[in-house]
């Protein structure tokens, strides 16, 4: 399993993660990020990919 | 002249200088200010600014918006006024929660899927144009590759019809090299102050952009520009002046740099032979080349920012206020960071990572999968035809202080 966390003191929710990954990041309807903290490890490369175009650099991946 | 008059050392060049850049990024100048001073106090048309040099202090800048404003001033060398601010403000010259909204409308195009699904029409172009070349055997790089490839994928993700790209060329290049210009080029009434790099070409994109939005409005496609018109975030839509502005830096940011990419990194394996050799014999390098060309070509010289409070900056006091200028051109080789730093090397690591796209702030490039897949296509075109180039003439720069532009290079295209 991978380990998702966000920093939401940093994330702006520019949302950025969420075309990278639409299963595991999403925009609520006030705009505000959502996330699965745990997904399975055949969606590494999504989450990476949604981790290296994160604008504020905020999320971070941990093996489980 | 006697002795006493010398100075002791070489007057300090400026970097601001269009004309430092004649020869390409003058890395001694930028060696020294990162050793001596790496905050340093410079001016620009009589107003003081922060030279930023050292890629840790660059990273520092862009990745803390909240210090270091891309709104407050906007993010060029001059100070415009309110209006000129107002007129002129693009998803680069803005902060949250602005610059969010214009980020969400322009990123649908640019995700990592979307960009997969561009390769085939980059392939093709580049195909095209590189057995073009190959039959000519000795073309001008710049109109041969470099700027027909990165135009003509993003005209087709644009919807800008083909016939237009040589004057989308044309324009972009005017943008950044158009002093000659008359200020009532294409019929231009505004003033200078309030389009994009002064220049009347921004006139001529921001009318052509709005005609073809009015068309997509009235008869949409499957492009960006329909996208934009069409957009609504949070239940609004762009302005009138975002959309103008936007589709100014796509054309812009589409074309220009990554044009100065492919014209850099080619001018460095014409330079450098055993790296084309290297190259030619390990193509699972391709990704460490491409990024090392991206380094190495370094096309946004630098950007500012503004400080919006007191701060400390490398033990630097910087006022609320002042203007902060981070010099892409002189992090990407510091060396610091990276070792024997003026050497083409496509064996040195990825990470740490180059910072022509803005070092993953919150304004790193939003086309930079795209600028990679460009690259990534002509490479690995040119290894698969097995072919060199050799310079077949002087190299022509671009006079700016802003974009690494090579106007002309001169190539013959040999077997390898």
């Amino acid at each position: 399993m991978i380990r998702i966390e966000v920093d939401m003191d940093k994330c702006q929710h520019y949302g950025q993660c969420c075309f990278e990954a639409e299963d595991v990041f999403a925009l609520d309807a006030d705009g505000k990020l959502q996330y699965v903290a745990e997904v399975s490890d055949d969606r590494k490369a999504a989450v990476e990919s949604a981790a290296d175009v994160c604008p504020m650099q905020a999320i971070t991946i941990t093996a489980s | 002249m006697t002795a006493i008059d010398q100075p002791p050392v070489a007057r300090a060049v400026d970097v601001t200088d269009p004309a430092a850049y004649a020869h390409g990024i003058p890395h001694a100048a930028f060696a020294r200010m990162r050793r001596e001073e790496p905050i340093a106090r410079r001016a620009f048309e009589g107003r003081p600014y922060w030279a930023v040099t050292r890629y840790e202090d660059l990273v520092t800048v862009t990745r803390d918006p909240q210090t270091y404003s891309s709104a407050r001033g906007m993010t060029n060398l001059w100070d415009l006024s309110e209006e000129a601010m107002a007129a002129r403000r693009s998803i680069i010259d803005s902060d949250a929660p602005e610059h969010v909204r214009l980020r969400r409308l322009g990123m649908p195009a640019f995700t990592s899927r979307k960009v997969r699904g561009y390769e085939q029409t980059t392939r093709q172009i580049a195909s095209e144009l590189l057995d073009a070349a190959v039959a000519a055997e000795e073309v001008d790089l710049v109109c041969a590759i470099s700027a027909p490839l990165p135009i003509g994928v993003i005209v087709g993700i644009l919807g800008v019809p083909e016939d237009d790209m040589a004057f989308m060329v044309r324009l972009s290049d005017e943008l950044v090299d158009g002093a000659d210009l008359p200020a009532d080029a294409y019929g231009n009434t505004t003033p200078l102050e309030l389009l994009p790099f002064n220049s009347p070409a921004a006139h001529a994109l921001f009318e052509y952009g709005r005609d073809l939005g009015e068309q997509r409005r009235l008869d949409p496609h499957d492009d960006l520009v329909t996208t934009l018109i069409q957009a609504e975030v949070d239940g609004d839509r762009l302005t009138p002046v975002e959309y103008a502005n936007m589709f100014q830096v796509l054309v812009f940011a589409g074309n220009e740099t990554t044009r100065t990419a492919i014209s850099n990194g080619i001018l460095a394996f014409i330079d450098h032979p055993d790296q084309h050799d290297l190259l030619l014999a390990r193509p699972e390098l391709i990704d460490q080349a491409i990024e090392e060309v991206i380094r190495y070509a370094c096309p946004v010289l630098h950007m500012r920012r503004t400080a919006t409070c007191d701060t400390v900056l490398h033990g630097v006091q910087i006022a609320e206020g002042d203007k902060v200028v981070i010099w892409y051109a002189s992090a990407n080789f510091d060396d610091e960071v990276f070792a024997d730093p003026l050497a083409f090397d496509i064996t040195r690591p990825i990470k740490p990572m180059q910072v022509s796209f803005g070092a993953k702030g919150p304004h790193h490039c939003l086309g930079a999968p795209l600028a990679r897949l460009e690259l990534r296509v002509l490479l690995e075109e040119i290894v698969q035809r097995r072919i060199r180039f050799e310079q077949a003439g002087d190299v022509v720069r671009t006079r700016s202080n802003f974009v690494n532009g090579i106007a002309s290079l001169p190539v013959r295209i040999r077997p390898a």
